[in-house]
């Protein structure tokens, strides 16, 4: 191969462009054949090396060799010095080399770029053990992706989502579901009053008394948000979300329960869960019952998480008493209803291994970080 | 409830199971409850078993052993040297320091390797250069209560029986033996959850009861016991007591006559008795009590505990003679309300004064019992007791909880009534009362009689004839609230009746229920018996049926999906959701240079607030996210992005009126809670959300959805790509509100706010006084009457705000009124302003710039550029504006005082044809013709 003084030898040596005749004009041509074959190999096959080729040698090439005043154009104009029946074929000649030139060139640019891209990738390899990019991505609250994820089977089941006021009377929040007046529940140790009659709802069994009242039967409802009792340590907030649904129709009795629940907690686990029902007392259900799920840390041997039981409480659920439909209006001899409830914070702190609940309500950033979408 | 399986014993047989144990190389055949047949049981029927101890466990070391020998310590004048037969080869040497240590005596020996409760671990050790291969232990070092009276100061002797002990002869073969299985002291103690609705699962009587029911159905054997009750072993009975008591209001004990006076219109009975002999208790009732963590005192007061854990019949005795009286043969007991500050002497010897609300039992003097709580110092049963009367009043539940809470003291008494005794069993427990002293005693104590009290009308109060509750039960009963045929009538009916319920057939397939006394506050329809049997059988029987309901899919609120889109918009732009405790403190106002604490909104007062300095339903999410924020910066994190969506709340109908007109009284915020409301703009009353569907909101307290965001520190940090940090501007937390509100098809105009009212240049803003007075925003949408609305505001913390909230990074902070987003959301939408075509043609840009006067706005220049050319993209160079984006804005050096460079790049999209150079020029030379007349401004560059 050629080295860089060789080709600027070759591009700038001057050559003769004058010929008399086709003889002159055919050694012209296989002496400019030979120069050019010397800088990019035969059929431009030559591997061009980078220390010597470069964009601007690469244009001087093209330049020198097709360019307006390459030799070749400089031939051709010249084709009318010689005698008219040689000029046919001299031309040809020309054209002949021009081509020949031309496509030598193209692969030979072609192996150019190949070579100089192939160079700017080698010399490109990043280190991937480096920090990755900080990305700027916020995070929804666990106990709200809970919350969010836990109402889906609801209302794939046919719940419509219903709301409820966070501040509510007496009657809605307790005689109407059967909370009879002198109840420890209704008690200052349990709940936070406003007024004589007004409290922050200590459930969403609330919008159930609005629904029975307010709405049209049936009633098939599922009822998210935030309730209140006077207690605050690791294990309780004074604030905490619930879900409750409540279905009121004709014929509804517990084997409806037992499907929603199992459906629900099937869907919220993401697998078949088995289920224990402990018989319970709730002044607004009649059976009551308590639903457990067979703890999901030790699968039913029993550990810290389940205090050596081997299930975990999941909420309470039961047939609606019919005092409470009787109270929203509703012909207990005509429907009936089920109810479930459950805390949806708990729920949050199985599932991320909380164990302080306080630790929610903190907003350390980096804590809140640490929860992905499921 | 603390049930002890001893004491069900004594009702009913447990099951049982037989393990091999070896202690201290002797294998030993123990018999215990065979819990897995129990256990599951009780919390299948509604009795969850909390936890399960063992009374004695961890002290299987601790063996009888008999003092052979004794002699002094050679050089320690207290201490002596016993040789113990402990049942081994050879005799143990051990140091004891006791004064009653001495040869021939039943000892407790704690063998080397045990761990006494008090964490003393017992070695071979040397005292006194005397080698001690054990101890010899008094009862308080195996964990188990003294009384000083019975047991001394020294070491326990195991053959007293009123220390718990058993004879010698039995002894005598157990040298060597576990104590706790010698002295038969085993116990297996279970704590259950006890509904509300079940009084009578809290007694040991009511447990055996609950055992019956489900051994029955779970085929499980037993027997129950005909000598569970001491009852048969007197002449006495109840329907003496009952005839006794609603017959007499005076009666004689001895020469003393007693009577009472009831001012509290409550049903009480009291029965004397005469010639009692107080004395330390029998071992195996001081042993039963002391397994359930009970102190044996004597047997009358261990007597009176006895009937309360047995049959959950709370009684008081009062030693008659020491009651005061004018007439030392006329004694009296008054049933009456305290008087204020009434002073009184409790048996836990604390002194405590009463309250009006306080109902007690009082003598002449004064004070002897807290009804229903807590018995008196003055009058209680001792050692020279010889006439007792016994109280068996029945007080209001209410009554008593108040009271005990007032005192801060709950009792098994208290904790019984607040339940609700069964009140038709009280005089059966006053027999047992009776019974048991005289079953224990060799000189029989005699049984004078029972008086009721009398009210001011002279009326007993009290019934001894009751009648029972009676309920159809029918076969079909089961499928309507079960929804399947689960167990058989015929087996649904022997469970019940097994519950205690008396039956009575009328067909094959209608029964009539009588229920018994202690479920007659509970048990009121049909409904109820198939709980109770389904309970006994288990819930987990009921099939699982699928709904056959219409699908009804349009009638969800739509607040929850709302709240879902702009809390995932939120997140998407970095931000970080946080929930709180939806509480406020008092001077949170204050901290925020707010003019009131009603500025936002008059916030509601919490009549028994949790956390003290935060006694407020919040009107605002701010407060609460700055503390999160400075805490953040504590722990040391100094940069981030937090929300918070969340109901605020305000004493006000939507109609403007005060719902609770005595809002924060009981926190001393009445006064400053009546201020008159600010012009509130988005924090108005009206501005709520209607949670209900009430014909109307009147009377009921405004809720209003709020979302706020909060970015403090830096906005990007320094890495190995990025070399400088970027703080946060307000022009990042206004973009971050406007992308929110277009997630959810709203735009949004900005404004800037002041903090002085009638200011004419800016709209007027409570919160403006927090924040930076050039950096703060508030947001407007445009109604249905294409009335601006405020949504809320934006801006930069003003240092005052920072430092008190101790936060020292620059934060940006904005709140809205979520109700007034979705309320927006809702109305019909203009579609006009969406591309909804492809693009066809190559978008072009071209950039400017242009020396200004420094009081040129980006609005003033936007709206000059978009006027220069909005002609011409309609119809000569047909093209859609995309955006007028200024990307430089330069000051300081090489620039003229007052004046800035500002580059901007505008991108048309043209719609019909590709633009030709001429488009351009005619385009950019508009623009330059315009801005330039205009502002008077330079061109600097194309």
């Amino acid at each position: 191969m050629s080295g860089i003084e060789e080709i600027k030898n070759i591009l700038t040596a001057p050559i003769s462009i004058t010929y008399q005749n086709i003889e002159e004009l055919k050694n012209h041509i296989d002496e400019e054949r030979v120069r050019f074959i010397n800088v990019v190999g035969k059929n431009g096959s030559n591997s061009p090396d980078l220390n010597i080729f470069s964009n601007e040698i690469m244009e001087e090439i093209r330049i020198r060799f097709t360019g307006k005043k390459s030799p070749l154009q400089e031939w051709l104009k010249s084709l009318r010095n010689i005698p008219n029946e040689e000029r046919k074929s001299a031309g040809a000649k020309i054209n002949e080399l021009k081509s020949e030139i031309e496509n030598s060139f193209k692969s030979f640019s072609e192996n150019y770029r190949i070579q100089v891209e192939n160079k700017k990738l080698n010399s490109e390899t990043d280190d991937i053990t480096l920090p990755l990019t900080q990305l700027n991505l916020g995070s929804r609250h666990p106990v709200m992706t809970v919350m969010r994820d836990l109402m889906v089977p609801f209302q794939r089941m046919g719940f419509s989502v219903v709301d409820g006021p966070e501040m509510d009377n007496d009657f809605f929040n307790f005689e109407a579901l059967n909370v009879l007046k002198d109840h420890p529940a209704r008690e200052m140790q349990d709940t936070f009053f406003l007024a004589s009659e007004w409290v922050l709802r200590t459930h969403t069994s609330n919008v159930q008394s609005h629904a029975m009242k307010e709405r049209k039967l049936p009633l098939k409802i599922v009822c998210p948000g935030c309730v209140y009792r006077n207690e605050f340590d690791m294990t309780h907030l004074p604030a905490f979300r619930q879900i409750e649904c409540l279905v009121v129709d004709k014929g509804i009795h517990m084997g409806h329960l037992r499907h929603t629940i199992n459906e629900l907690l099937n869907a919220a686990f993401a697998r078949p869960v088995k289920l224990r029902f402990r018989s319970s007392y709730f002044p607004f259900t009649e059976p009551s019952a308590e639903v457990d799920v067979e703890c999901q840390q030790c699968f039913g041997k029993g550990c810290r998480s389940c205090k050596h039981t081997g299930w975990s409480e999941i909420g309470g659920c039961g047939v609606v008493n019919k005092k409470v439909l009787e109270s929203c209006g509703i012909d207990s001899s005509v429907y009936s209803g089920i109810a479930f409830g459950f805390g949806v914070d708990r729920i949050a702190k199985d599932r991320f291994a909380i164990s302080d609940l306080r630790s929610l309500i903190d907003g350390n950033v980096s804590f809140l970080k640490s929860f992905g979408l499921v | 409830m603390l049930a002890s399986l001893n004491f069900v014993e004594r009702f009913i047989t447990l099951p049982k199971v037989t393990q091999n144990i070896n202690i201290n190389s002797k294998n030993i055949s123990t018999t215990q409850y065979d819990l897995e047949k129990i256990a599951p049981l009780l919390t299948r029927q509604g009795f969850e078993v909390d936890s399960i101890q063992v009374w004695g466990a961890g002290l299987e070391t601790v063996v009888v052993g008999y003092i052979e020998k004794i002699e002094p310590h050679p050089t320690a004048g207290k201490l002596q040297i016993c040789q113990v037969n402990v049942g081994e080869a050879t005799l143990r040497q051990i140091v004891c320091g006791a004064p009653n240590a001495r040869a021939d005596i039943y000892v407790a020996v704690a063998l080397p390797s045990t761990k006494l409760p008090n964490g003393l671990e017992i070695k071979p050790s040397k005292i006194r250069d005397a080698e001690s291969n054990g101890m010899l232990c008094a009862r308080d070092e195996l964990g188990l209560p003294t009384n000083k009276e019975i047991d001394g100061d020294g070491i326990w002797e195991l053959d007293i029986d009123s220390q718990g002990g058993v004879p010698r002869k039995i002894l005598e073969n157990k040298i060597g033996y576990p104590i706790f299985y010698a002295l038969n002291m085993t116990d297996t103690l279970l704590e259950l959850s006890v509904t509300p609705n079940r009084p009578d699962m809290l007694c040991h009587e009511g447990v055996a009861r609950e055992l019956m029911a489900g051994f029955t159905y779970a085929k499980i054997t037993f027997i129950k016991k005909k000598d569970a009750e001491f009852a048969a072993q007197v002449t006495l009975t109840e329907e003496n007591i009952k005839a006794d008591a609603i017959k007499n209001s005076r009666a004689k004990c001895g020469e003393i006559s007693f009577t009472c006076e009831n001012h509290l219109n409550i049903p009480a009975f009291f029965v004397l008795i005469d010639s009692i002999e107080v004395k330390p208790s029998p071992a195996w009732l001081r042993n039963q009590l002391e397994a359930l963590g009970q102190n044996s005192i004597n047997n009358i007061v261990d007597t009176s505990n006895y009937v309360l854990l047995a049959y959950g019949q709370p009684n008081h005795a009062f030693d008659l003679e020491k009651l005061s009286s004018q007439n030392p043969k006329e004694k009296q007991l008054i049933l009456r309300n305290a008087k204020a500050g009434e002073k009184f002497i409790g048996l836990d010897s604390k002194e405590r004064s009463l309250y009006e609300a306080d109902e007690i039992v009082a003598d002449i003097e004064g004070a002897q019992a807290i009804l229903g709580v807590l018995g008196g110092e003055h009058s209680k049963v001792s050692s020279q007791s010889k006439k007792i009367v016994v109280e068996f009043a029945n007080p209001n539940a209410v009554s008593v909880r108040r009271t005990s809470r007032r005192h801060g003291r709950q009792t098994d008494a208290s904790f019984l009534f607040e339940k609700g005794v069964d009140v038709q069993k009280r005089y059966k427990a006053a027999l047992e009362f009776f019974a048991l002293i005289s079953a224990e005693s060799k000189n029989k104590p005699h049984y004078c009689s029972t008086i009721h009290s009398v009210n001011a009308q002279k009326k007993p109060m009290i019934v001894t004839q009751f009648n029972a509750n009676e309920i159809e039960f029918n076969s079909h009963d089961q499928e309507k609230v079960l929804g399947a045929n689960i167990i058989p009538y015929k087996d649904q009916l022997e469970i019940i009746e097994s519950l205690g319920f008396t039956l009575k057939n009328e067909s094959e397939s209608k029964t009539k229920a009588t229920v018994p006394s202690w479920r007659s506050q509970d048990i009121a329809g049909n409904a109820d018996l198939v709980e109770e049997f389904i309970r006994i059988a288990g819930i987990d029987l009921v099939p699982s049926a699928s709904f056959q309901s219409q699908a009804i899919v349009s009638h969800d609120d739509p607040q929850f999906a709302f709240n879902e889109k702009i809390s995932s918009r939120c997140s998407a732009l970095g931000y970080n959701e946080v929930i709180s405790l939806h509480f406020m403190r008092a001077d949170d106002h204050a901290k925020l240079s707010l003019n009131s604490i009603n500025s936002l909104g008059e916030p509601v007062a919490l009549i028994n607030p949790i956390i003290g300095d935060e006694p407020l339903m919040h009107t605002t999410l701010i407060p609460d996210l700055l503390r999160k924020v400075s805490r953040n910066i504590s722990y040391g994190i100094k940069s981030g992005q937090l929300f918070h969506s969340c109901r605020t709340f305000q004493n006000r109908d939507a109609n403007g009126e005060r719902i609770f007109n005595s809002n924060g009284e009981s926190i001393g915020l009445h006064n400053e809670l009546t201020y008159k409301l600010d012009n509130t703009l988005e924090y108005h009353y009206t501005h709520g959300y209607a949670y209900t569907k009430e014909e109307s909101q009147t009377g009921r307290p405004v809720e209003t959805p709020r979302l706020a965001g909060i970015c403090f520190g830096n906005k990007s940090e320094k890495t190995w790509q990025n070399s400088a940090e970027t703080l946060w501007s307000l022009h990042d937390i206004m973009a971050h509100v406007q992308e929110i509100s277009r997630s959810v098809g709203v735009e949004i105009s900005f404004a800037r706010i002041s903090d002085i009212e009638n200011n004419s240049e800016f709209q007027f803003h409570p919160i403006a006084k927090a924040l930076h007075p050039g950096r703060r925003v508030s947001f407007y949408i445009k109604d249905e009457n294409n009335k601006s609305v405020s949504l809320g505001w934006a801006g930069e913390l003003h240092p005052n705000t920072m430092r008190n909230f101790e936060i020292e990074v620059p934060c940006y902070v904005f709140e809205l009124n979520i109700a007034i987003l979705m309320h927006k959301t809702m109305l019909p939408k203009e579609v006009t302003q969406r591309v909804t075509n492809a693009q066809k043609f190559p978008t072009i840009t071209r950039d400017f710039a242009f020396l200004l006067d420094e009081k040129i706005t980006g609005k003033d220049l936007n709206d000059v550029v978009l006027n220069s050319i909005k002609d011409i993209i309609k119809s000569e160079v047909p093209a859609v504006l995309n955006s007028i984006k200024i990307f430089d804005i330069y000051r300081g050096k090489g620039m003229p005082e007052n004046k800035k460079s500002v580059a901007f790049q505008i991108s048309l999209e043209p719609t019909e044809r590709t633009f030709t150079e001429k488009d351009i020029l005619k385009l950019t030379k508009s623009i330059i013709n315009n801005v330039t007349e205009k502002f008077n401004a330079e061109l600097r560059g194309v």
